[in-house]
């Protein structure tokens, strides 16, 4: 019905370089997908997947121009964005947040107004959702204290009650352990924070709208193709790094599934509610000294030209 | 292949195939009618599911609506649910327990279809009471069975919930108190496992049959009958459930999720965004045709079996006979003409041995007359072959004189060659010899003529004179006290045309008849005299005064006069013969016509005069000079504005008029133009007085016979440097103010935005917040400013964007515009589809330019055509390019509604709009975006229009794009 339209021209593929948030493992299983079912190569993009790691600046990499895409969380976004670096999200991979806290079965440690009076450990990065899960419970600091212990030795043996950690880590692998802990979400609590959250700077956005849409189409088809197909993918992040042990990736895999797709709103769709939430946590919190517009934080605009799956 | 097998193989094929024919047909028919039955039970029982769960849906929110209005449960919860109360409250434990009790114990037990049930408080969707313990405290604010929940009775999707660990729909309904305010959403989480039964509930019709749901992004939302822990874990793309995910209804055959052929019939439900397919597997329905199938199988094959044998049988009685007659027939070939074929059956083939036998017989006779025969012709052969053999002798005899005659006849010729060619060398020699002859008696005759004629036709005109009268006037004048004669002479050419009347003329040759164009000697004779105009009569005089003064000889231009009477110049070369030195007597006179000469020496001459006044006029200066540097010529100016003499400069080298570095530049250009012809420098002249002045100099190689010389011209460049200087200076002072300008355009639009951006962050937080405890007018003037908010957003995003043209543009490339539309038609592809726009598009040129600021162009534009269409009308816009030889143009057509011409210029000023912003959006600044691209690319931007007649946006790009 229209006359002009896109001339099919053989043209060489589009470089992109994806910042991931931590080292190659099954929580990325999606963008190894996309790469392995050539859906970037349909799309004639060729992408370059940066491994994260304990020292990696992620929002850097990507503002320097190490990176075009990035994989953060999203409070890191609303903090970045407050302080006036321009970075977008513009897909959320985990729209519930693995991180939980969890007891041993037969503490009777169950909701967060358990937590009184007890020893909690809490990872420093973490601190703000556990301050915020408090908050919301009403719960004072001095009601309760809280441990840094870097292993779950004590956790075990009971001198520490409560801990953080992550649904497809720790719990998975005392589930393997046939340990069923007691898990408390902070989602229960209207703590909702969305966990792997794909960005980029708003000039990339603005220079290559087609490049991203396209670039997004290709990721969520792989993920889409990964939670369809959890053990194959769960395999792939070998090819990334085969010191994995593979029973372990597959379990992270077929744990994440829900965290990824829970049958409401399409692959990696974001709600404004929920990120307003999440902004007025941190605004409360004082992570975030001054509120930003939501609208600038996000966009839906690349989400929306893929199939809607 | 033999004839036993031909004929079985055609009894069978006419046996088996009509009855494959009608087996087929009758299992095709079979299959068709079960098929059909199959798909209609299929729909049937998808129908009849769909109803079922309707029913279990809406039973479900029957109850759960009936419990919400019960006034005991409102006020339950309108206490429980207030702020001020606390859930240690002996009365709030007491409700509490009245309200599991005696109302949601009694529903969740009586009335089924739900495990559990839930208040959520509306101020934050916390779950206050809930029969499961385990959820109380929990907070369900952003689900949305809360969210919806609010407002209306809702269903929501089936989801997974991970709190939870398993899959969950809630149903949920409004609590409200008497004055129909909100207080609570009472939730039920429906038991799924009674969905799953009325799916998984079989009609017993076929062993496979499976009915299962899916939700819209391929998932199970039950378990399928061949499948465990699908739900929400496994997603499907069967045929039957991509058709029906378009929301369709119907049925197919098809590969199902085992990858087992399925029949199948697919139903979408609307309403929950679910399909509801019901399959049966294929073998298993074709169960009855497969027993039809295998009964004709048996029968073709029994079928098969007898008519096998009986065409075997039948054929053996066929073919035995038939064999006999090969094998007599095989005797008979091989020679053996007495062998008789024996059959005792009369038919046919009984009448065919009879024919054989008798052919055998006639065969054999026959044979016997070809014998015969043969040895006849053996006999005419030989004889052939002798006569042809005596032939061929008597030729070869014939062809052997032949060869020699031959060979006589070139020998004859040969000879016959030679001789003649004798003959010719005696008859070159007699004539040669005749030739020499005749020569040598002209020649003697020749030179006697030419003796006679070489004084007369002397080539140059001669003249014999007798002065002696001439000097017998000049000494009568001394004498008479006329002393000087130069005197006398200078006074009056009378006095020397008296003179030259005394001057007798004794003989003239023909040539000077000839120069005086005289009809013969006499003539010239008597009208001497004639020859002298007034000029030759000065110089006669001096003539007269060299004579008188003692030389013997004067030579000089004179100008006579033709007896046609016109002038020519002449060299006059007068000699007094020697011996008469003092009588003059005798006089030889040489006259040479150098008129063409003379003419052409004054053209010379004219030439010069010309080319100085041109160079004088130069207004720079003007200078020749030969390669060792020496000048040749120059202009007045030259040595004016170098204070040197004429003198001076012929004695000066070009390098000594300038200093320092100036020196070297120009020793280099000299060198240049010596070389390749020509160049040019600028360099100060410094004059004598060491004045320095800024020059342009321009040099050119001429060659000429000697040597190249230099011709260059210069001008003062003392006002240019001026202006040039000044130009430079504006054109900073402009790039500053607008790298200023653009620069506060950013850093305004920028830092604008921040303040902004707090305004509506705060807003939205304020009415997220505090939504519940606003009035309506409160809610209104919140819209209000988040509206104003938005739209300043836009006006300073416009601005920055509009200020980025220059800014933030990239660098110029080569672009496929072809690409450019493709993609402005992808960012457009929601307003196209929308307005049903068509756009037709010739193929594109490639150009120089910033790519991603061309989209945006073709965008604007395209979208502003797009935007201004007539209401109704279907916008048909055309892009077309005309090729201008130096740039492209570039047009946009629209057949929307236009505009008056005056405002042609107007609608490309940012923020200038024609219309209301509630008639067409948008804040008026596509055009003066376009602008600054156009203009960015060194072109031009305008637009035609009428109102109502559409409007022809055009704009041009340079093809060398220069500007940037």
């Amino acid at each position: 019905m229209v006359a002009c339209g896109v001339t099919s021209v053989e043209q060489q593929p589009d470089q992109v370089t994806v910042q991931l948030k931590w080292r190659h493992q099954a929580q990325f299983a999606g963008f190894y997908a996309a790469v392995q079912q050539n859906y970037y190569a349909d799309e004639n993009i060729e992408v370059k997947l940066l491994p994260g790691g304990p020292t990696a600046t992620l929002i850097d990499s990507v503002v320097e121009g190490g990176a075009d895409f990035g994989v953060t969380s999203a409070d890191d976004l609303l903090g970045a964005r407050t302080e006036g670096i321009p970075v977008k999200a513009i897909a959320t991979i985990y729209r519930r947040n693995p991180l939980v806290y969890f007891s041993l079965p037969d503490s009777g440690i169950s909701r967060p107004q358990d937590f009184v009076n007890t020893t909690i450990r809490v990872g420093a990065n973490q601190q703000v959702i556990f301050d915020a899960l408090m908050a919301q419970v009403g719960i004072s600091p001095d009601q309760y204290t809280i441990s840094r212990d870097p292993g779950l030795d004590a956790f075990y043996t009971g001198d520490i009650q409560v801990s953080n950690g992550y649904l497809i880590n720790e719990v998975l692998a005392a589930k393997s352990q046939e340990i069923d802990l007691n898990v408390i979400f902070p989602d229960d609590y209207g703590i909702h924070f969305y966990s792997d959250t794909i960005f980029a700077t708003d000039e990339f956005l603005a220079s290559s709208p087609d490049l991203t849409a396209r670039f997004v189409r290709a990721t969520i088809k792989g993920w889409r193709w990964a939670i369809e197909n959890p053990v194959e993918a769960g395999k792939l992040a070998l090819i990334y790094n085969s010191d994995l042990e593979v029973n372990l990736q597959v379990g992270m895999m077929e744990a994440s599934v829900p965290l990824i797709h829970t049958g409401e709103d399409q692959l990696g769709w974001m709600r404004r509610d929920i990120w307003l939430g999440m902004q007025e946590i941190l605004l409360e919190q004082g992570v975030l000294e001054s509120a930003v517009d939501i609208d600038q934080v996000f966009t839906l605009e690349f989400l929306e030209q893929t199939d809607g799956k | 292949m033999k004839l036993v097998t031909k004929l079985t193989l055609i009894f069978l094929l006419l046996t088996i195939v009509p009855l494959a024919v009608v087996g087929f047909l009758a299992y095709d028919n079979g299959r068709r009618t079960i098929e059909e039955n199959v798909f209609n039970h299929l729909s049937s029982i998808n129908i009849h599911k769909e109803d079922e769960f309707e029913l279990w849906i809406e039973t479900n929110q029957r109850s759960l609506r009936e419990l919400s209005r019960r006034p005991l449960v409102r006020d339950y919860t309108a206490f429980m649910s207030s702020e001020n109360v606390s859930n240690q409250d002996e009365e709030y434990q007491t409700l509490y327990a009245k309200l599991i009790e005696e109302h949601f114990g009694p529903t969740l037990e009586e009335e089924g279809g739900f495990l559990d049930l839930s208040i959520l408080r509306a101020v934050d969707g916390m779950i206050i009471i809930s029969t499961d313990t385990a959820l109380e405290g929990k907070y369900r604010e952003s689900a949305s069975f809360f969210l919806e929940g609010k407002q209306a009775s809702y269903v929501d999707e089936i989801n997974y919930s991970i709190t939870e660990g398993e899959l969950v729909l809630h149903i949920s309904t409004p609590i409200l108190d008497d004055s129909g305010e909100l207080i609570a959403v009472l939730a039920g989480h429906a038991d799924l496992a009674e969905m799953s039964d009325i799916m998984t509930k079989r009609s017993e019709l076929n062993d496979s049959e499976d009915s299962y749901l899916v939700n819209k992004f391929n998932f199970f939302v039950t378990e399928p009958r061949f499948g465990h822990d699908f739900a929400l874990k496994k997603a499907t793309h069967t045929e039957g459930v991509d058709a029906c995910l378009l929301g369709d209804d119907g049925e197919g055959i098809y590969l199902d999720y085992r990858g087992e052929v399925v029949l199948g019939a697919y139903h979408w439900l609307p309403d929950h965004d679910l399909c509801l397919l019901t399959e049966v597997d294929q073998t298993d329905a074709f169960q009855p045709i497969h027993k039809l199938r295998n009964t004709i199988a048996v029968i073709a094959f029994i079928s098969g079996v007898v008519v096998t044998a009986l065409s075997v049988f039948y054929a053996r009685s066929i073919t035995r006979p038939v064999d006999r007659l090969i094998a007599g027939v095989d005797e008979i070939g091989s020679g053996n003409l007495e062998h008789r074929i024996h059959i005792e059956v009369s038919d046919e083939l009984g009448l065919l041995a009879e024919s054989f036998n008798q052919m055998t017989v006639n065969l054999a006779e026959s044979q016997q007359e070809n014998i015969q025969l043969v040895a006849e012709l053996k006999a005419g052969s030989v004889e052939l072959e002798r006569r042809v053999e005596e032939r061929t002798k008597d030729l070869k005899a014939a062809q052997l004189a032949t060869l020699s005659m031959m060979e006589d006849a070139e020998k004859s010729r040969q000879i016959a060659e030679a001789v003649s060619e004798e003959l010719r060398a005696a008859q070159i020699a007699t004539m040669n010899m005749m030739m020499d002859v005749e020569d040598a008696r002209t020649q003697a005759e020749l030179n006697e003529v030419r003796f006679r004629s070489l004084f007369e036709e002397s080539p140059i005109a001669l003249l014999e004179e007798d002065f002696s009268a001439v000097r017998q006037r000049l000494t009568d004048l001394t004498r008479n006290g006329t002393v000087d004669l130069k005197t006398y002479f200078a006074g009056d050419n009378q006095a020397i045309r008296e003179c030259s009347q005394l001057i007798k003329v004794i003989s003239i040759n023909q040539a000077s008849v000839k120069l005086f164009k005289a009809h013969n000697q006499k003539q010239l004779l008597e009208k001497f005299g004639d020859i002298f105009v007034d000029q030759s009569l000065e110089i006669l005089g001096r003539e007269l005064l060299t004579f008188w003064n003692g030389e013997m000889n004067f030579e000089e231009e004179f100008i006579h006069q033709t007896m046609a009477g016109e002038q020519i110049w002449t060299i006059v070369k007068v000699s007094i013969a020697p011996g008469y030195e003092n009588s003059w007597e005798k006089v030889f006179v040489s006259i040479v016509d150098i008129s063409e000469q003379k003419k052409i020496r004054e053209a010379v001459l004219r030439e010069k005069d010309f080319s100085d006044r041109i160079i004088n006029s130069i207004p720079g200066v003007f200078y020749m000079f030969d390669d060792e540097g020496k000048f040749l010529r120059w202009n007045k100016n030259f040595s004016q504005v170098l204070e040197y003499s004429d003198e001076e400069i012929a004695q000066m080298h070009p390098i000594d008029l300038f200093e320092g570095e100036g020196k070297a530049i120009i020793a280099e250009r000299i060198q240049q133009v010596f070389v390749s012809g020509q160049s040019d420098a600028e360099a100060e002249f410094v004059s004598k007085s060491g004045v320095a002045t800024p020059y342009y100099f321009t040099g050119f190689r001429m060659d000429t016979e000697e040597k190249p010389i230099l011709i260059g011209t210069g001008i003062d460049i003392t006002e240019r440097q001026r202006w040039e200087n000044q130009l430079s200076e504006k054109a900073d002072e402009l790039a500053r103010s607008n790298e200023e300008l653009e620069r506060f355009a950013y850093v305004a639009s920028h830092d604008l935005q921040e303040p902004l951006r707090m305004v509506a962050s705060y807003l939205q937080l304020l009415e997220r917040r505090y939504a519940d405890h606003l009035d309506q007018d409160a809610r209104e003037f919140i819209a209000f400013a988040v509206d104003g908010a938005t739209r300043m957003k836009r006006l300073i995003n416009d601005l920055l964007e509009y200020s980025r043209v220059g800014t933030r543009g990239q660098e110029f490339d080569s672009t496929n515009l072809n690409l450019v539309l493709g993609r402005v038609h992808v960012n457009l592809q929601a307003a196209l589809e929308e307005s049903g726009a068509l756009i037709s598009k010739p193929e594109m040129p490639t150009v120089l330019a910033d790519e991603s600021q061309l989209v945006q162009l073709f965008q604007n534009l395209l979208a502003n055509a797009i935007k201004f269409s007539k209401e109704g009308d279907i916008p048909r816009i055309t892009v077309s390019v005309q090729d201008l030889g130096h740039e492209w143009q570039f047009a946009v057509k629209d057949n929307g509604i236009g505009f008056d011409q005056q405002y042609a210029e107007r609608i490309f000023v940012i923020f200038q709009r024609l219309h209301s912003k509630e008639e067409y959006a948008g804040t008026g600044i596509g055009l003066a975006v376009s602008k600054r691209i156009v203009e960015r690319h060194g072109g031009d931007i305008w637009a035609e229009s009428e109102p109502g007649e559409g409007a022809t946006f055009y704009f041009t790009m340079p093809k060398d794009a220069a500007a940037q």
